[in-house]
């Protein structure tokens, strides 16, 4: 039996989830109008030029963390990054929702102002799914190294790690075998 | 024998070394070229869609104005720099609260708006209740590939002109195309001139206007304060510069109740 936390094979499968998450959330904004400003506008928590500056800086950045996840690079930074990142949504979320507007989250384009219909419901699905991605990118950055990643050495000490993670590895699986 | 031990350990101690050494270069060019793969890869999604925007962004209609604040502007509507600049007052009173309406003729929550209490928010004007100040945008013709939203202000302003600010509001909404995209043809906007009672000099003043686009860089203008104001949508609703519920507007006795509280 292989252990849970930490394991590579899970870790390999929330660095893709997450790509595929940020990858397709981050160009499909690309592909509109102004980036993502009118969904930002939408939140009105930001005033001035900020929406239109984050409407380009927000999905770009969506799309080089993806891509970083999706070959395995940086993968502690960028899974800090995404986690930093689902915290905000999921706090912008909660304002909106606190202030009583009714909008289009515009987490994967669109955005805007919607109808009241179907409030709650969105708003909780969109915090319970981002606190889910925000769940992943801290195992990322507890357990950076995952199958199938470029990233030889989440850390300084690379050795260290390979045989650390090595040992840690078999003194469970031995620890099953005698218990 | 002792000298032959330390001599191996030290062999060794080398390889490990430069086998470390070697995993580290090896590391550092995988940081690199994956550095690298990932910035051309954002470049080139960037490229991408900067043109796929850049060829839908092409207005399937004719209009060609561009916003520009010396331009022509319709008769009693705010000035450029204003607070509420480029916005069409309707019955200006004094004194009591302020209501703001941003609106796209080609916003289908607008036309549920104007068809709910539309009569009731200008009932309200009438009496003096409030300084209503329609506030008009164009960005649904971005959105929906047209300039059906410019054509139709524009011709509004043709008909503020002729002193039918309201009736021709009304009739706009009242004529919004079922399927939101379809937009406004030029038949339309200039046949409701009938519709509201312009006729003889001031008709044939409102159909040149409208033909010749005489207030469509109004009409932009407009739509660049929504944009520098941040307006995240249309209808939006302020009172006093406050934003409110577009739900509270649709029913005549909550909006009594937000002016009033507005007025205290």
């Amino acid at each position: 039996m292989r252990k849970i936390w930490g394991n590579p094979w899970i870790g390999l499968v929330f660095r893709l989830v997450l790509a595929g998450v940020l990858i397709y959330a981050g160009a499909i904004k690309l592909f509109e109008p102004d980036g993502a400003r009118d969904a930002i506008v939408a939140y009105r928590i930001f005033g001035g030029s900020i929406p239109s500056i984050l409407g380009w800086v927000m999905p770009i950045a969506e799309v080089i963390i993806g891509l970083l996840l999706l070959i395995g690079l940086f993968v502690r930074w960028a899974g800090f990054l995404t986690a930093c990142l689902m915290t905000a949504f999921v706090l912008g979320i909660a304002s909106v929702w606190a202030r009583g507007y009714n909008i289009d989250c515009g987490c994967f384009g669109g955005g805007g102002d919607v109808s009241e219909e179907g409030r709650t419901g969105r708003y909780t699905a969109a915090i319970l799914r981002d606190l889910l991605f925000v769940g992943m990118g801290v195992w990322l950055v507890a357990w950076p190294r995952t199958r199938f990643g470029l990233d030889l050495s989440p850390s300084r000490s690379s050795k260290s790690e390979i045989v650390n993670y090595g040992s840690a590895e078999k003194s469970t699986s031995e620890g099953h075998d005698n218990g | 024998m002792g000298d032959k031990n330390s001599d191996r350990r030290a062999k060794a101690e080398a390889a490990r070394n430069a086998a470390n050494a070697g995993e580290k270069k090896r590391e550092r060019i995988t940081r690199i070229v994956g550095a690298v793969v990932v910035i051309v890869v954002v470049l080139g999604i960037i490229g991408i869609a900067v043109v796929a925007r850049n060829s839908s962004s092409e207005t399937a209609g004719g209009s060609t104005a561009t916003a520009d604040p010396n331009a022509p502007a319709p008769k009693g509507t705010f000035p450029t720099g204003d607070e509420y600049a480029y916005g069409v007052p309707f019955n200006d009173a004094a004194n009591v609260p302020v209501m703001e309406i941003w609106e796209d003729f080609q916003c289908p929550a607008c036309q549920s708006l104007e068809k709910a209490n539309g009569a009731g928010i200008e009932q309200l004007a009438l009496d003096g209740k409030i300084r209503l100040i329609w506030r008009p945008a164009t960005f649904l013709d971005g959105k929906l590939g047209n300039d059906s939203s410019v054509r139709a202000t524009a011709a509004w302003g043709c008909a503020v002109d002729a002193g039918k600010s309201k009736e021709y509001h009304t009739e706009v909404f009242a004529n919004a195309p079922a399927t939101e995209g379809d937009g406004y043809s030029e038949e339309l906007l200039l046949g409701l001139a009938e519709a509201v009672g312009i006729t003889g000099a001031d008709l044939e003043t409102f159909t040149s206007c409208v033909t010749d686009g005489t207030y469509e860089p109004w009409a932009l203008n407009s739509t660049q304060v929504f944009y520098d104001s941040n307006i995240p949508g249309t209808p939006l609703i302020k009172i006093n510069g406050q934003e409110i519920n577009a739900s509270i507007a649709v029913e005549q006795e909550t909006l009594e109740q937000a002016i009033a509280e507005a007025s205290k």
